[in-house]
């Protein structure tokens, strides 16, 4: 008998889950509510999602392939395997919020062909480069008449609340995403939301009201609050609303990170950009990288370099929301194949939930072949008084090839971050560097960028 | 007074009869009320709809307006033959 290999996260609804075996993702549905699953395969809803893109793709194993796996199993799905999961305490804005709306007008769609959707949860949602695609078809059933919107406070939590962070109180969101795992209490926005905003109607309704309705409920619980039911109408209208103030939502950000306009500041010439590029070109020309990692991502432009020379998929990573949000316009402006994400390198995304193996970490998520690493590693050095030879060892975890850009101490950006401190970075210098690398990695070409003392080192490790 | 009582009959059932749901999640309380609440305001609403034309009438009657007449019914448009 084969052990199916649940997802470690895949146990909070008891009607399946998702295993692996051999490398294969498939869904388990269990007999209690396989009637239940075979009206909505039937609805047509899924595959009219599927064919939008919205949804991801499903087999159902035949009785003979499901048996093999798990004859207990009223029907075994069989799903594509996804390139990198991410989580929304990575996403941008403009990503939260297309997932937000994603959720609300797949829930509105299948509403049209009666069936509903139990939750509302940001794990759902997976972006396929610079798209959102939900993954669960556990949450699609039937639409019981009257039913209320059971993911409603969810959504708020997970989507509604970290949109108005930023754009009310000009709060990154993904930090306190991950502190909370991926919510952000009513009570808590509530609190430390303007005054002034708590006049807003929308805002008094799905935040005020139900902060303070449920302060109220949980003193004295009533068994009728389990019986409430709402007219679909009325279901309808909510999800509506609630779709056009997600939709109205901008961001707003305190602060601009001094890299953010980099590209801007004219700290490469025309000509360092152009051999830049080209040595990014020649990297990926050589390497056919299936995943490669464009570490401190920027608005992408290197990783729209690596994507048309042979690279298949590029995932970019910066630490600031709004250049990733940019990004993100410049994935689909260029229609890449291109997913940026918000990531700090000094701390990256750690292992979250149940036993710590509910989400996982960033290091248990890679699937790079390949990396960028330009411009990053003096922050990671000076900034963050990170040692040259971890962060080195850092970049060869990643992957076994890629190129790394050397900023020396005499480069005026480098000049400005030691303004203010002292010179404590011994190891800082470009010949040690070398010597770092050559310990574990062959050094392939480097090459000299015009008008700037950076360099750029292609590596290869050892092993 | 038939109406009133539809009312409270058909809101008496939704409450007393409310159907098993397929939902693992805890809703919480505060989204269930003010859904409770949304529910509420559909039906005045949907009251408001039945009676408009009676109301708007009497508001007719009070400010000395004419008042507009009940729309004829199709079977009184189609006599029986």
């Amino acid at each position: 008998m084969i052990i199916l290999k649940r997802d470690p996260s895949s146990f909070h609804d008891p009607a399946g889950y998702v295993f692996f075996q051999e490398n294969r993702v498939f869904r388990y549905i269990n007999q209690s509510i396989k009637d239940e699953f075979n009206t909505v395969d039937q609805s047509g809803c899924l595959q009219k999602f599927i064919t939008e893109h919205k949804l991801v793709d499903y087999t159902i194993l035949s009785d003979s392939q499901k048996n093999q796996l798990s004859p207990e199993a009223a029907l075994i799905l069989e799903h594509p395997k996804l390139p990198f999961i991410s989580y929304a305490y990575e996403w941008s804005f403009n990503m939260l919020q297309s997932a937000a709306l994603l959720h609300l007008e797949l829930h509105l769609a299948s509403l049209e062909q009666n069936i509903t959707m139990i939750d509302s949860t940001s794990f759902n949602i997976q972006f396929l480069g610079n798209q959102p695609c939900f993954i669960d078809h556990l949450s699609f059933r039937p639409y019981i008449e009257n039913d209320i919107w059971w993911g409603y406070q969810s959504f708020c939590q997970q989507f509604l609340n970290p949109l108005l962070l930023q754009a009310y109180c000009k709060v990154d969101f993904q930090p306190w995403l991950k502190g909370g795992f991926a919510t952000i209490p009513l009570t808590d926005l509530y609190e430390i939301l303007p005054w002034h905003k708590k006049f807003n109607w929308r805002v008094f309704f799905h935040l005020g009201l139900q902060t303070k309705l449920q302060h109220k409920s949980s003193k004295k619980q009533s068994p009728a609050t389990k019986k409430i039911r709402l007219p679909k109408s009325a279901l309808i209208n909510l999800l509506k609303s609630m779709h056009t103030w997600v939709k109205s939502i901008t961001p707003h950000y305190q602060h601009i990170y001094e890299w953010q306009d980099y590209e801007n500041l004219h700290l490469y010439s025309e000509l360092a950009i152009s051999e830049k590029k080209a040595f990014v070109a020649e990297f990926c020309q050589a390497t056919n990288p299936i995943c490669l990692w464009d570490l401190g991502c920027n608005q992408g432009e290197f990783s729209k370099t690596a994507l048309e020379n042979t690279a298949k998929y590029v995932i970019g990573f910066d630490i600031d929301p709004a250049t990733i949000d940019k990004a993100l316009l410049f994935s689909k402006k260029y229609q890449l194949n291109f997913l940026p994400l918000v990531m700090n390198f000094a701390n990256p995304s750690p292992a979250l939930g149940w036993n710590n193996k509910e989400r996982k970490s960033l290091s248990e998520r890679n699937n790079a072949d390949s990396l960028l690493a330009l411009a990053l590693i003096h922050h990671l050095r000076i900034q963050n008084n990170v040692p040259l030879s971890e962060i080195i060892n850092y970049l060869f975890s990643i992957a076994s090839t890629g190129v790394i850009e050397f900023v020396p101490k005499t480069d005026p950006k480098v000049q400005l971050m030691l303004k203010f401190r002292q010179d404590i970075f011994m190891d800082y210098d470009y010949n040690n560097f070398i010597k770092l690398i050559q310990e574990k990695a062959a050094i392939i070409k480097t090459t000299s960028l015009t008008n700037t003392e950076r360099k750029l080192i292609w590596y290869k490790t050892y092993d | 007074m038939k109406h009133y009582r539809l009312i409270i009959i058909t809101t008496v059932i939704a409450l007393t009869f409310a159907v098993p749901a397929y939902a693992y999640l805890d809703p919480g309380s505060g989204s269930i009320i003010l859904q409770g609440i949304l529910a509420a305001i559909a039906g005045i609403l949907a009251t408001i709809k039945l009676y408009w034309r009676k109301l708007k009438n009497f508001c007719r009657r009070c400010l000395g307006k004419p008042v507009e007449e009940e729309p004829k019914k199709k079977d009184d448009d189609n006599p029986k033959a």
